[in-house]
């Protein structure tokens, strides 16, 4: 089971890309419903209103697509590594987390940003009027944080791969730990917070920017995030390094 | 006579293969309108082998052999044309045909990729419901011939192309099979392995009276293990016989190396025979059999000559001639 | 019989090759559990009641989700379809085996395998959230809910196998499987929520596919909420779904296999 599904990962032709952004819409479109059907007639739910909860869902999905399209290269490096095809890349004048983070993206996940962005803005406009332009743009500062999370995140488990070739699932760990995003993280329990924050912080890249879009977030709480995605940044390059360096001494 | 243990009358195969033109264009277009191709993989071959023979397949890449082999074995249903196996039809794939037979494929993997190849025995000895004893006995056997015994407990995967063949060669020798099919057994592998993959074949078709049918590229296989050979191209068949054979056929002249002490005129030498190459010091020429002995005496008196030798043509230059499309009839 | 036992002893040992992966895999079934829990936790909140359901019915069936997880949809046929592919299935058609009988013995084995972990997992959650679960009173649900599990095992199979054989056809096999044997299914077969708090043309939907009857049904009887007059159509209509999956399965895998291996290799 854990193997196969690494075989997933697989280039797609025309009719595979069809049935995969139908099943993409499908799950979107299921969930969704699934939210309004629970949240039913009531205002508050999951100590949030309803209409925050679907914001928070929106970005939750918007994050995972823009990730998705910009690092899918993350999903094939251990076939890279395992074939020994990476050692080429490493000759090659581009940085070397490149071919591994950025190497392949995946169209789907393209054709699937401009329905999503256009119900996302619909979908504001009709509940919230009018976003703040300083919500606004703190919404845009700390999504371009949660997508910096998001590549360390990335980097991270490529540099794991680089480490042992043992683990194929390691990324789909990720997704389905990232997939507590779904809904805003408060629901969870105080530890799970802290460790949603600080540990891993999917928090920082999910909740917070639909917070901040929602009107939820005062400047000040900007800070910490900030610090978390560069302090993570810098851990994540680290750590590439230093995989790097283990492979480069081990491969020779 | 004895009754052959494989007849095939005329076996015909072919196949639709859908085409697909290149790029998103063409993508497109072949989900409205897939156009197919007939490929004649096999047509109108008939041959027979008798019990204990050990025949070599040959052909260039795409010629019929491995879509035979698999019409023999049952992993293909023949367009038209009959097979018989040791008097079962292989299409059927029943348990007394397929526990008799086993196919080698020098490019896939049969055994257990990440357990040792010991546990893959062991798994054939149940589906083949090898009686322990015999099980014991025939791996004993083939370890030692195949010098295989400290490997058996290692992950497939961590061990050598090489050695990995050997294994796959054990596993699907254990049941002691009345007819193997080899294709490709040497594939990708040095030319020492080769040697010994070869001598292991020959000993094993002396030792078991078993019937080996194989399939390869390289002639140095056929020309030391197969005395009779089958011969395809483009999907028919165009020699059966004896390897010796096919020399006396086809190979109707000598090649008559010569080196010179002078420079001569080429022209001089058409007179003899075909030049096929020249280039001072060295001499090729193609000679009828016959004009051989008088074609070097002309030479020895007219020319120059500082060393002389006749040689056969070589059985890879032969086969290369059936197929480039000398008239072969 | 002996030789699906050694197949099953190899699947095993397999796994102890794979221990991490394998561990990571069940991590991954946790994480996914508790995250379910939490979020109907939330949805409770003070609440006991909420669209028609109990609170503690809710929690049953989210753990019964991942009891019947491991025991219906946790297989290995999905290898299979790459096996198609890749050409490596002619080492099986060669030898004296039924290759559903050999699916069926790694699918066990996966099974236990995945049984095994999970009883631990879900006395972990237990304790962890300190749940209240239901158990029916009546030993005779116990045996209706046996039978109910055991074709739907069969019947996951067959559905599985089948999409796995559309890799004789198509290259897409992991299109198809991502759409049927994952989103449709984690959806219809009620393996996220159960299907009928969804509005009614989903609803409708997903009780014409055969999915509800690999888990939704199954825990809407132990949860008494199917009577056991009205079980007996649910039967029925498992087992049609599992005769039909039956002969589909062995329709295209007879069609499939016949002219295997055609293309080069």
């Amino acid at each position: 089971m854990v193997a196969s599904r690494a075989a997933q990962t697989q280039l797609l032709t025309n009719w595979g890309g069809l049935l995969f952004l139908i099943g993409k819409i499908v799950r979107f479109s299921i969930f969704l419903v699934f939210l309004l059907t629970v949240s039913g007639p009531q205002k508050i739910f999951l100590g949030y209103s309803k209409q925050q909860v679907i914001i928070f869902y929106l970005i939750f999905n918007l994050m995972d697509s823009v990730s998705q399209f910009l690092f899918r290269g993350a999903y094939l490096f251990r076939n890279l590594i395992v074939t020994g095809n990476y050692d080429l890349d490493l000759l090659k004048p581009l940085p070397s987390y490149f071919r591994p983070v950025f190497g392949w993206t995946d169209i789907l996940d393209f054709l699937t940003l401009p329905p999503l962005l256009f119900y996302l803005f619909w979908y504001l406009e009709k509940n919230f009027y009018l976003v703040s332009i300083f919500n606004l743009i703190q919404f845009f500062f700390l999504f371009a944080i949660g997508l910096t999370i998001s590549f360390a995140f990335h980097l991270i488990i490529c540099a794991i791969c680089v480490l042992t070739t043992e683990i194929d699932s390691l990324i789909l760990i990720y997704r389905d730990i990232s997939s507590m995003g779904r809904f805003p993280i408060d629901i969870y329990p105080q530890i799970i917070q802290d460790i949603l924050t600080f540990i891993i912080p999917i928090a920082v890249m999910m909740t917070i920017p639909a917070k901040a879009l929602t009107g939820l977030l005062s400047w000040q709480g900007m800070i910490i995030p900030s610090l978390i995605g560069v302090f993570f940044s810098l851990i994540s390059f680290r750590f590439w390094r230093f995989a790097l360096r283990k492979y480069s001494s081990a491969s020779s | 006579m004895q009754k052959p243990i494989i007849e095939v009358n005329n076996l015909k195969k072919y196949f639709l293969i859908h085409k697909k033109e290149p790029g998103l264009v063409g993508s497109l277009k072949s989900l409205f309108d897939r156009r197919y191709e007939e490929i004649k993989a096999v047509e109108n071959v008939s041959f027979s082998i008798n019990e204990g023979e050990l025949v070599g397949f040959i052909g260039p890449n795409g010629a019929g052999k491995t879509t035979t082999l698999k019409c023999l074995s049952g992993l293909l249903y023949p367009t038209s044309g009959n097979v018989s196996v040791m008097g079962f039809n292989p299409r059927k794939r029943e348990y007394p045909f397929l526990k008799q037979i086993s196919l080698v494929m020098g490019q896939k993997n049969q055994l257990w990729w990440d357990l040792p190849a010991i546990e893959s025995f062991i798994l054939n000895r149940e589906i083949y419901e090898i009686p322990r004893s015999q099980y014991e006995e025939t791996l004993a056997e083939l370890t030692s011939l195949l010098e295989v015994k400290d490997i058996l407990k290692i992950q497939v995967r961590k061990l050598s192309l090489g050695q990995r063949m050997k294994c796959e060669l054990i596993a699907s020798l254990l049941h002691c099979p009345k007819v193997l099919f080899l294709d490709e057994p040497t594939i990708g592998l040095d030319v020492v392995m080769q040697k010994k993959m070869r001598d292991f074949i020959k000993e094993y078709n002396r030792r078991n009276r078993s019937t080996v049918i194989l399939t390869s590229h390289y002639m140095g296989d056929v020309k030391e293990l197969c005395k009779r050979v089958i011969i395809i191209d483009k999907g028919r068949l165009i020699f059966d016989g004896d390897l010796a054979e096919i020399v006396e056929k086809y190979a109707d002249h000598k090649i008559l190396s010569v080196v010179f002490s002078k420079e001569i005129d080429p022209k001089k030498l058409e007179k003899i025979g075909t030049v096929k190459e020249y280039c001072y010091p060295r001499a090729v020429i193609s000679i009828k059999r016959e004009a051989i002995s008088a074609a070097a005496a002309e030479l020895l008196q007219n020319f120059p000559v500082a060393d002389l030798n006749v040689e056969e043509i070589s059985i890879e230059e032969i086969i290369r001639e059936v197929f480039t499309g000398k008239d072969v009839a | 019989m002996k030789k699906y036992l050694q197949i099953i002893k190899i699947t095993f040992q397999e796994y102890f090759e794979y221990r991490l992966n394998f561990i990571l895999w069940r991590f991954r079934n946790l994480i996914s559990l508790f995250v379910l829990l939490s979020f109907w936790l939330a949805l409770f909140g003070e609440k006991t009641d909420f669209l028609d359901y109990s609170k503690s019915q809710i929690l049953t069936y989210v753990l019964g989700i991942s009891l019947l997880k491991s025991i219906v949809i946790a297989s290995r046929s999905i290898d299979l379809g790459g096996q198609i592919k890749s050409g490596y299935l002619t080492k099986l058609l060669i030898q004296p085996i039924n290759l559903f009988k050999f699916w069926f013995s790694r699918d066990l084995a996966d099974k236990l395998m995945n049984i095994f972990f999970m009883i631990f997992e879900i006395f972990l959650v237990i304790k962890i959230f300190n749940l209240n679960l239901l158990f029916p009173k009546d030993p005779a649900t116990y045996f209706v809910f046996f039978i109910l599990v055991f074709l739907a095992t069969g019947l996951y199979f067959y559905l599985s196998f089948l999409l796995s054989c559309l890799a004789f056809w198509t290259d897409e096999i992991w299109a198809t499987r991502f759409l049927f044997g994952f989103i449709f299914l984690e959806f219809f077969s009620g393996s996220l929520f159960p299907i009928d708090i969804l509005p009614g043309v989903l609803k409708k939907i997903a009780f014409c596919s055969p999915f509800p009857y690999l888990i939704y049904y199954p825990l809407k009887f132990w949860l008494g909420q199917i009577s056991f007059k009205s079980v007996f159509w649910v039967i029925l209509m498992e087992i049609f779904w599992l005769i039909l999956f039956k002969k589909l399965a062995l329709y295209f895998w007879e069609k499939g296999s016949k002219d295997y291996g055609a293309y080069g290799g």
